[in-house]
């Protein structure tokens, strides 16, 4: 996974699977004389009271295991875009998404400022079969070709570096074989000092409900884990000849052909058993797969059928290889000939369209700089920026630290003690005016029983009712304001 | 009948407990036959037990049938939230007063599978450790 004097950032949190990243490269670095350069890389997020304190653990890894600390936070990359301000703009639902994006965007940056030629992060065996379910029940094919790499460099692997774009540095997860259980218990016996708090903005992250999952099927077959990873890794070839942007077109020519090959040959089959010429259809794309070909590579040769598409433009190579593979078929069976001509026929026109999606995926395969910050990405913008652009075009106010500016009809209701009583019928027995802004003030004796968590957990529950939630803010050991827009 | 005692880690004073099920005689010594546990709990479960990293208690073993059964580690556990829990019982347990997945429970520093997990029996003077493993790392 590495090699000799590579400076490499070692990302950490302060939690128990970094902690452990931590002391396991140092150890093994010194004891096997690796001749790595570690160092550790921190993302500060700008959450209050979570991030503060898991950033001391850090400070605290960087002496114990000595090693350099550097710190990068939204506030300075993202001008000032915080996770608290973030939540306060869009609420609790997306913004684990934002995080996601900003802290990965981060790392990336922060290894660049740093001059890493490799970001280590801590995820173990259960996060990535966390992910590989997540990719699956989203239908996000292209992750879940990526996600059980070891190491990643990013969405434009491979693609050549236009000038000007600033390439990924690649990632990688070295404890991605080891259960969180294991990590867990070596951190235990090995008395290792970690952070352990639930992150106060998570209760309603997707993962949760992967994450439970995994935890149920761990307990009723351990071995599922890695055997959900190892299905991870069976899947992701599957994709990436279509979905993997770093694939060269030589690759794809290679696989387009193949599939054009292996098409016709079942096709051949289900001609010689009868079968009607539906079957025509799939005939038609797989030429149309091969439209993106540039190239005849040799590995086309060793494919049953000779068809060879150098030099064709996209439109007729469609159905130059159609009519190759009909004769593969034709040639490969006796009397075929009728039904290779239907074939051809209603495959054309299949090719077309097939040809001109290809063209579309080509495009967007594009690798060029980002319009605000140079990064590597197939759009106008990456990722990071769109996001941040969609907070910065938000509108409405937004909170100033410390006061909370209500704007026109402000009502405060008093919410009692019993501080899981629903805020929606609350607000329908004080007959609101719908749209109107409003405060709902919670107080409890010594704060909201349960901390943050509860807040925030009330504040989810607001959020549903809610058009927009504006903000949430405590003080300890006094009320917490959960201000917000409600529907009818 | 059983009395807790607890040490909340690095703090001067020790806070005494609400009252235990049958505090009506509390017990000084223990007694022939009660187990006497330390139980100390990590990874953010102390949130739950109002802060408490670690815990002496002395539990008597369930009596039926006429003699004393080994006191098991699902008996632990419901004793455990009948009288030491403070708060959302179910980030602790699940259904049955099961320990919740994605807890790690070790007995004298070994995995509590290897002695039967729920069914675990637990012996005087037992260590018992429970590690949460659910927090972002």
């Amino acid at each position: 996974m590495f090699h000799r004097g590579q400076r490499v950032a070692l990302a950490a949190s302060g939690g128990k699977d970094s902690t452990v990243l931590i002391h396991v490269m140092t150890k093994l670095n010194k004891r096997y004389d690796y001749g790595l350069n570690l160092f550790l890389l921190s993302v500060d997020e700008g959450i209050t009271g979570y991030r503060d304190d898991s950033l001391e653990t850090v400070k605290r890894n960087s002496e114990v295991y000595g090693l350099p600390l550097r710190v990068v936070s939204y506030a300075e990359l993202y001008d000032g875009w915080t996770m608290d301000r973030v939540v306060r703009r869009t609420g609790l639902r997306s913004n684990c998404t934002y995080c996601g994006v900003f802290r990965r965007s981060a790392l990336e940056r922060g290894a660049r400022l740093a001059e890493a030629d490799m970001v280590a992060t801590g995820h173990n065996a259960d996060d990535v079969a966390e992910t590989v379910l997540m990719n699956l029940l989203r239908g996000d094919s292209a992750r879940l070709a990526r996600c059980v790499d070891p190491i990643t460099a990013g969405d434009t692997a491979g693609a050549a570096a236009a000038p000007g774009v600033l390439s990924a540095v690649p990632r990688c997860k070295p404890l991605m074989g080891a259960y969180e259980k294991e990590i867990v218990l070596y951190a235990f016996h090995n008395r290792l000092d970690y952070f352990s708090t639930e992150c106060v903005y998570s209760p309603n992250a997707y993962r949760g409900f992967a994450r439970e999952f995994v935890k149920g099927i761990e307990a009723a077959r351990p071995s599922s884990i890695l055997d959900t990873i190892r299905a991870g890794e069976g899947l992701a070839p599957l994709f990436a000849p279509a979905h993997r942007p770093g694939a060269t077109r030589r690759a794809d020519a290679a696989a387009a052909v193949a599939a054009a090959a292996a098409a016709a040959a079942a096709e051949a089959e289900a001609a010689e058993a009868g079968t009607a010429p539906g079957a025509a259809a799939e005939a038609g794309t797989a030429p149309g797969a091969a439209a993106e070909a540039g190239t005849a590579p040799g590995a086309a040769a060793s494919q049953s059928a000779p068809a060879t598409v150098s030099g064709l433009g996209p439109g007729e190579a469609g159905s130059r290889v159609q009519g190759k593979a009909g004769d593969a078929s034709a040639g490969g069976t006796d009397s075929k000939a009728g039904v290779a001509d239907a074939r051809g026929s209603a495959a054309s026109g299949a090719a077309e369209t097939a040809g001109r999606k290809a063209k579309k995926r080509r495009k967007q395969r594009e690798v060029r700089a980002c319009d605000r910050c140079g990064q590597m990405t197939s759009q106008r913008l990456c990722q990071t920026c769109t996001l941040l652009e969609s907070l910065e075009a938000g509108g409405g106010a937004d909170e100033v630290d410390g006061a909370l500016p209500v704007a026109g009809a402000g009502v405060a209701l008093g919410y009692s003690e019993d501080a899981s009583a629903a805020p929606a019928r609350r607000a329908e027995g004080a007959r609101l005016v719908p749209g109107t802004a409003a405060v709902v003030a919670v107080r409890g004796g010594t704060g909201v029983r349960g901390g943050p968590e509860e807040v925030l957990r009330l504040a989810a529950e607001l959020a549903d009712h809610a058009r927009e939630l504006r903000s949430v803010s405590w003080a300890r050991g006094d009320a917490v304001r959960v201000q917000g827009k409600l529907d009818a | 009948m059983s009395s807790a005692s607890s040490e909340a880690a690095g703090s001067a004073a020790a806070k005494p407990l609400e009252a235990a099920a049958d505090a009506a005689t509390p017990t000084e010594a223990a007694a022939v036959g009660d187990v006497r546990l330390a139980i100390e709990l990590s990874g953010g479960l102390e949130l739950l037990f109002g802060q408490v990293k670690r815990f002496d208690v002395v539990l008597s073993r369930p009596t039926g049938s006429g003699a004393d059964e080994p006191l098991k580690m699902r008996g632990l556990l419901t004793w455990m939230r009948e009288n030491l829990l403070k708060e959302r019982p179910e980030l602790f347990l699940g259904e049955g007063d099961a320990l919740r997945a994605g807890i790690l429970c070790l007995v004298n520093d070994a995995d509590w599978e290897l002695g039967g997990t729920m069914d675990h029996e637990l012996e005087d003077g037992d260590d018992i450790t429970f590690i949460s493993t659910l927090h972002g790392g």
